[in-house]
């Protein structure tokens, strides 16, 4: 088997690295990544056939798409895989890309532009009848945006026009509060975003996040492969990820992938993409599409075996997708968790710190860009890896993941494995009875719960054994003396 | 010989000791036999601080030195220190040096991740040192401002 180009160049870093380098190699296809010298130890340049060292601060070398281009193009590189985040959903740099004679494997340009300003977006699918959620929109008319907004009714979710990632939204449950909210998130919008439009809409309380994942070809050819439920969020950010649903009936999942699938076809869509829905009381409404693979795309291949990275190179390439909707069906469950390094009893500060040992558990998928012996640093995401399990059946699942995230070791730096391992077994998340504010609110879950029974002298007992001082010490006791000590009992 | 052990926020007196059979353990008053480690725990030294991994949890047992205690103890003299609750890095900074502030001022604003956090001043005094400037990142715990008490 052999793919369409000769060198594909990721170019991005960490676990998505490796993950695309695993299916261009599979592919028979030379993998090479971009590396900033902090990055030059990473499992994804120990594996790529070619490294390309890139320069500058570490974010602002992976952002720096003249560069990159530059040096691909010294590297006689064909293709070039965005992965997610830094410039994956830059229309510029797709644009560049192509003129410099190599292929984007992502959508066109006008499509990263159409879906990326959300206003757009929005105004796109409404038009096409497809649903949002009511709204005001401040570039409608700025001068009335605080009184359009405010006529929407509380809650009220303000965000920037030009966001992503849950940076700068905010609630507005009193609206009191809108002027403030609205300041606070335009402050944060610039900063981010470097464009202070906002937008506002109707939140919907203990909603549930149901994105669905479509591959579409150049030949106009659009599929969904289905939805991923990505309701357990903390700060705004998915953590866990599954499919199928446990809220959508069948009828309900025919309809949402239907009208993902509408979207993408009338955007003339070509690529693998995500279309996000608010989900709640039975109601969906369109929040965004996001143009690029997703963190939680593994959660898709499991259930239904297609490699999103091979699709995304063969329809870049111009292939056509070689199978039909009803040729993808959906077996048994999958979940996704992501391992970070944060501490969920700082309210998920990250943490930093030398991975001392890691140990990933058998038997399951693990994505991940870290090895022993690397640092996590405040430069990058604290993602460090993800776990990806199977079962027949989401109970299966979650009993699968818990096995698993004990096997996990990560010593050095805090992560949430322990965090996550209580959260799949609180009894709302068993019965799928799930939403984005799950999380916040059941604070119980993030503390660290009193230390297992007879866990306390194992632990100090495995400590002094181990810490010079303290062995050096009782090795120089005489056994007499040691034998005396025995008494005090 | 008695050491001190801390685990989390609690601090330990033990004594290792070997026995006629393996190791003994005095924990508080108690004396507990020292089993076989357990099979799938994991035990790594770093400096002062034990990092294991025990029945699929994650936890760090530091030495505390009893020089360093005293030290920390007799050097708390008339310096305040902002530190950081968290990595990250500085967005703004509100307070240079000899600036007056008053307990709960703000003295900068840092970002980690996507959120903002204010950093305030833990008491009144005199700015004596920014350490940090816009754009500086920084770990957990590292100093951000020292205060010096304001002379009367």
């Amino acid at each position: 088997m052999t793919g369409p180009f000769g060198t594909i160049l990721v170019a991005n870093r960490g676990e998505i690295a490796v993950r695309i380098l695993r299916t261009v190699q599979g592919l028979g296809m030379c993998g090479a990544v971009v590396c900033h010298a902090l990055d030059a130890d990473s499992p994804a340049a120990k594996l790529a056939d070619i490294v390309i060292p890139i320069e500058g601060a570490p974010v602002g070398a992976y952002l720096d798409g003249k560069q990159i281009i530059e040096k691909a193009l010294a590297a006689s590189v064909d293709a070039i895989h965005p992965g997610y985040g830094f410039l994956s959903e830059n229309a510029e740099f797709a644009r560049q890309v192509a003129k410099a004679g190599m292929t984007f494997i992502g959508p066109l340009p006008e499509t990263i532009e159409l879906m990326g300003d959300k206003i757009r977006a929005r105004a796109f699918v409404a038009e096409r009848g497809f649903p949002v959620a009511p709204s005001a929109i401040e570039d409608d008319d700025p001068a009335t945006f605080a009184e359009r907004a405010r006529a929407v009714g509380a809650p009220l979710l303000v965000k920037p026009a030009a966001g992503g990632g849950g940076k700068g939204m905010h609630i507005v449950r009193d609206m009191a509060l809108l002027d403030e909210a609205i300041a606070r998130a335009r402050s944060e919008a610039e900063r981010y975003f470097g464009d202070g439009r906002l937008y506002a809409e109707r939140y919907i309380e203990r909603p549930r996040h149901i994105e669905v994942q479509v591959l579409g070809d150049a030949q106009g050819d659009v599929v969904h492969l289905f939805e991923r439920e990505c309701s357990l969020q903390r700060r705004f950010q998915k953590i866990v990820e599954e499919c199928p649903s446990s809220a959508l009936t069948a009828k309900e999942r025919e309809r949402i992938c239907e009208t993902a699938a509408g979207i993408a076809h009338a955007a003339g869509y070509r690529n693998a993409g995500t279309i996000e829905f608010i989900y709640g009381q039975g109601q969906f409404y369109f929040l965004e599409m996001n143009t690029r693979l997703q963190v939680e795309h593994p959660v898709t291949e499991e259930v239904t075996g297609i490699d999103l990275v091979a699709a995304q190179i063969r329809v870049a390439a111009g292939e056509p997708l070689g199978f039909a909707q009803e040729d993808v069906s959906l077996t048994g469950h999958a979940i996704e968790l992501r391992i970070y390094a944060e501490d969920a009893s700082r309210d998920f500060a990250p943490t930093t710190g030398p991975i001392l040992a890691y140990r990933e558990p058998t038997g399951v998928r693990v994505d991940s860009g870290f090895a022993q012996g690397g640092t996590v640093t405040a430069m990058f995401d604290p993602m460090l890896a993800k776990l990806v399990v199977r079962g027949g059946t989401r109970a299966e699942a979650i009993a699968r993941a818990r096995q698993a995230l004990a096997r996990f070791v990560i010593l050095g730096c805090h992560t949430n494995i322990a965090f996550l391992d209580r959260l799949l077994a609180d009894g709302d998340v068993m019965a799928g009875a799930i939403h984005t504010g799950l999380i916040a609110e059941k604070p119980e879950l993030c503390s660290d719960p009193p230390l297992p029974e007879g866990e306390l002298v194992s632990l100090l007992g495995m400590a002094a054994r181990s810490l010079r001082p303290v062995s050096d010490a009782a090795a120089a006791i005489p056994p007499l003396h040691a034998a005396i000590g025995g008494w005090r009992n | 010989m008695r050491h001190r052990l801390v685990l989390g926020e609690q601090a330990h007196d033990v004594w290792l000791s070997p026995a006629s059979e393996g190791e003994r353990l005095l924990v508080g008053d108690a004396w507990h036999t020292l089993g076989p480690m357990p099979a799938d725990a994991v035990v790594i030294v770093k400096g002062d601080t034990a990092h294991i991994h025990l029945h699929g949890r994650a936890y760090l047992v530091r030495l505390d030195d009893p020089v360093d205690r005293f030290a920390a103890t007799a050097a708390s003299g008339g310096d305040a220190h902002a530190r950081a609750p968290m990595p990250g890095s500085v967005v703004s900074a509100g307070v240079m040096a000899g600036d007056a502030v008053s307990s709960g001022d703000a003295m900068m604003v840092i970002e980690s991740m996507k959120m903002e956090t204010v950093i305030r001043a833990p008491r009144d005094g005199v700015v004596e040192t920014v350490h940090v400037a816009i754009g500086d990142s920084f770990d957990r715990d590292a100093v951000l401002v020292t205060l010096v008490a304001e002379e009367d």
